[in-house]
């Protein structure tokens, strides 16, 4: 054989092999089976009650949608194993009852103490007893209260109003209003009475602040501030902040503008207009009030006598973890990204 | 002598070129992993529908007729509150019947605000910089003409802007024309590659995701203070996001922030398109690359990722100078070469771990879409690659040659629309 035909040999070879390492691309090519485009929504991450609106519309398939009940009042006596979807007008349970799947109450849902369900849709209220235990989720078109020590695993929802007892965990609460009852405590981080501060560069001078703010590279309404940050008893600040370190408000300070923290922000007892997001920890101290949206790189803590958001202006508090401790009350959302939100004990 | 100096320069070339090439495929497998493994960061989607400030939609139009009235109609189904949108379609200099379309829209909507532009120069960053006295919203958020944005999208966009720190937020761009033929499909393998895993790794490791100029929003505050749009530029997307970088704003990501978009359907097309990509993005470079090394308010990750997004369209003629070189090389001085079984083995290694990190990004994104069977077609985006290491390498000689001969301006390529 001479070198030139071993040449074209190997070659042919060669382009064999490739093209049976080709093959798949080239059918899939021709014969298209995953041609689809991707589907899109942008509504399921802010659609709070889609397991009770996607259980009502199950439901109506195996009920009817609107199905007759016939038991206007339902009653599950102490220590009973139901496992067979509940649909009932009412519904109360004594203690100790399983309900191994979904109930759905056309108005009121009581249940007894230390009771397990998988999932529970109210027309009117529900109300769980203390040391419940909820697989997935409620939702209630009233109001919900979560007796002590009660868990649901994935969320708690309401058109109205959720009360949560001490003890109280899940994942993720909407309602126009939650409130809590927890024991109050003080704040978990110590604010520092002398922070440091250092500039790479200034650009702006402070004349006429009655704060000692140190700016940096005012950008429009953000000032960058490089290290940590005191904003002093009876601050008064009218725009958005950027602390690239730990940021601590003091009593009685009155922000108008958000602000952000690299490191833990903490808020004693003040008032702020706009969002708090920082990459630590992220600590509201009893009495303040926030008209904004909250985010934590780690903990959220909420103290005795915060209100977040209006009724008319909801929003969201999020963080890896949320620990709601003494009275308090959100207008929206409060989320734990991984791991769960807990009402002190 | 002298041969042994251009052996020597040569060499060092090439060894440059492999210690660049190992960097990206470092940079493949690490965003590749951080996508599958690093949990998610702040989400700001929980603020969504929450934080509401004033909007301003911009949507360039130049002969868009195909395709205008399905964005506005797209608008129009947004959940966002009316109340705080401003819509200003900017037709640029259009001859055909968008003018018309669009004023027939606007006249039912108030919302809907056209800026009919007649003259000055060609471009999208022009036309946007002549229609930025119009606007009136806190947050500009930018739509080519021929995306679809969907019900929730504006407030998925706007809700990051409630950190003060953000400056820029991209969202995902999905073809809806993938299925055309075995271009768009590629196309659209790629895009799920650069934004579900590459954009999404980058802003879970807290780099520098990239600002893409359509289904993105600006602060205009930060827009101002940067300058405005330049209309010198051609990719003012990659402009804009090193000028806020500069400033000390960040680049949002929001993954879930997905909008149809058009893409090209035919090779000529597309020729065009990343030449004028390419072209716009070495200009950046050429622009940012010393302000970004020298600018202390970035992490030291921020600024190598920066200058990797900022140096990638430098890496194919880099590789394909690479090939003559080597071929130059081999020519003058085998005896440099390693024997046969040396050869095999660096082949072996090459196409085993560095050749294939695109392709790993892009399957796990396939993966993570849930769109398996795609990843057949991987082999095929080998040969994308060849020919962009062509068109690329032109776009670098079009740009020496346009600055050799004192060209300041570039001419904007429209991508042509092919809806039917």
């Amino acid at each position: 054989m001479t070198p030139f035909m071993s040449v074209i040999m190997l070659g042919g070879l060669a382009c064999g092999m490739g093209l049976i390492l080709l093959m798949p691309a080239i059918f899939e090519w021709l014969r298209p089976k995953d041609a689809q485009p991707i589907a899109i929504d942008n509504t399921w991450s802010r659609n709070d009650t889609v397991f009770a609106q996607n259980f009502r519309r199950l439901a109506g398939s195996w009920w009817g949608i609107s199905a007759h009940v016939n038991s206007p009042h339902v009653g599950i006596s102490a220590g009973q194993i139901v496992d067979t979807p509940v649909l009932a007008q009412n519904l109360t349970t004594g203690p100790d009852v399983w309900l191994k799947k979904e109930v759905w109450t056309r108005e009121n849902l009581i249940l007894g103490s230390n009771n397990q369900a998988r999932a529970l849709l109210s027309d009117g209220f529900a109300d769980l007893g203390s040391g419940c235990a909820v697989e997935r989720w409620v939702h209630a078109e009233q109001s919900v209260s979560l007796g002590q020590d009660t868990v649901v695993n994935a969320r708690v929802t309401s058109c109205e109003h959720i009360h949560l007892e001490r003890g109280c965990q899940t994942q993720l609460l909407y309602a126009p209003t939650i409130e809590w009852s927890g024991q109050s405590l003080p704040i978990p981080i110590d604010v520092p009475s002398h922070v440091r501060r250092w500039f790479r560069r200034r650009k702006i001078s402070e004349a006429g602040r009655s704060w000692d703010v140190p700016r940096f590279g005012t950008l429009d309404e953000t000032v960058f501030v490089n290290g940590d940050l005191i904003l002093d008893n009876e601050a008064d600040v009218d725009f958005s902040l950027v602390v690239r370190g730990n940021l601590y408000i003091r009593k009685g300070a009155l922000i108008a503008g958000n602000l952000k923290a690299h490191g833990d922000l903490v808020v004693e007892n003040s008032a702020v207009i706009g969002s708090l997001t920082c990459k630590g920890r992220l600590v509201v101290g009893a009495g303040s009030s926030i008209q904004g949206c909250l985010m934590g790189g780690s903990l959220v803590w909420l103290g005795d006598g915060v209100i977040i958001g209006r009724p008319d202006f909801l929003q969201a508090v999020s963080g890896q973890c949320v620990i709601l401790t003494g009275k308090g009350v959100v207008h929206g959302r409060i989320h734990a990204v991984t791991k769960l939100i807990e009402v002190q004990r | 002598m002298t041969l042994e100096l251009i052996v020597l320069l040569v060499k060092g070339y090439l060894i440059f070129t492999v210690v660049v090439l190992v960097i990206y495929v470092v940079r493949h497998y690490t965003l590749t992993l951080a996508r599958v493994f690093l949990p998610s960061r702040e989400a700001y989607q929980d603020w969504a529908c929450m934080a509401t400030p004033t909007v301003t939609v911009l949507v360039p139009m130049h002969n868009e007729e195909r395709v205008c009235l399905g964005v506005l109609q797209s608008l129009e189904r947004s959940s966002f509150d009316k109340t705080k949108l401003q819509v200003i379609p900017v037709n640029d200099r259009s001859t055909d019947r968008t003018a018309k379309i669009i004023d027939s829209f606007a006249k039912y909507h108030a919302w809907c605000q056209p800026f009919h532009r007649k003259e000055g120069k060609g471009g999208k960053p022009a036309a946007m910089k002549d229609a930025m006295p119009l606007v009136t919203g806190e947050v500009v958020i930018l739509f080519d003409a021929d995306y679809l944005p969907g019900v929730g999208l504006l407030d998925s966009l706007v809700a990051p802007f409630m950190d003060p720190e953000i400056g820029l937020v991209m969202g995902r761009v999905v073809p809806h024309n993938g299925s055309r033929n075995l271009l768009t499909r590629l196309l659209e393998i790629e895009r799920s590659g650069g934004y579900q895993t590459n954009q999404q790794a980058r802003w879970r490791l807290g780099l520098v995701p990239q600002f893409g100029g359509t289904v993105g929003g600006i602060r205009r505050s930060a827009l101002e203070t940067a300058g405005g749009w330049d209309d010198g530029m051609l990719a003012e997307d990659t402009d804009l996001t090193y000028r806020l970088l500069a400033l000390g704003w960040k680049v949002a990501y929001i993954n879930r922030a997905e909008c149809y978009e058009e893409v090209v359907e035919t090779w000529i097309d597309r020729r065009k398109q990343l030449r004028r990509w390419a072209m716009g993005h070495m200009q950046a470079c050429m622009r940012h690359l010393w302000i970004l090394l020298r600018n202390p308010d970035l992490g030291r990750w921020e600024k190598i990722d920066g200058v990797l997004l900022l140096v990638v369209y430098f890496v194919p003629p880099l590789t394909f100078i690479a090939w003559f070189a080597s071929a130059f090389l081999l020519m003058v001085r085998p005896d440099l070469f390693p024997p046969a079984i040396g050869v095999m083995l660096g082949v072996i290694v090459f196409f085993s771990i560095g050749n294939f990190g695109t392709f790993y990004e892009i399957s796990v994104a396939l993966a993570l879409d849930g769109l398996g069977k795609r990843q057949r077609l991987l082999p095929f985006i080998g040969g994308t690659y060849v020919a962009s290491l062509f068109l690329v390498s032109e776009a670098l000689l079009r740009l020496i040659w346009n600055r050799i001969r004192g060209k300041s301006h570039i001419v904007w390529d429209k991508t042509p629309r092919y809806r039917r």
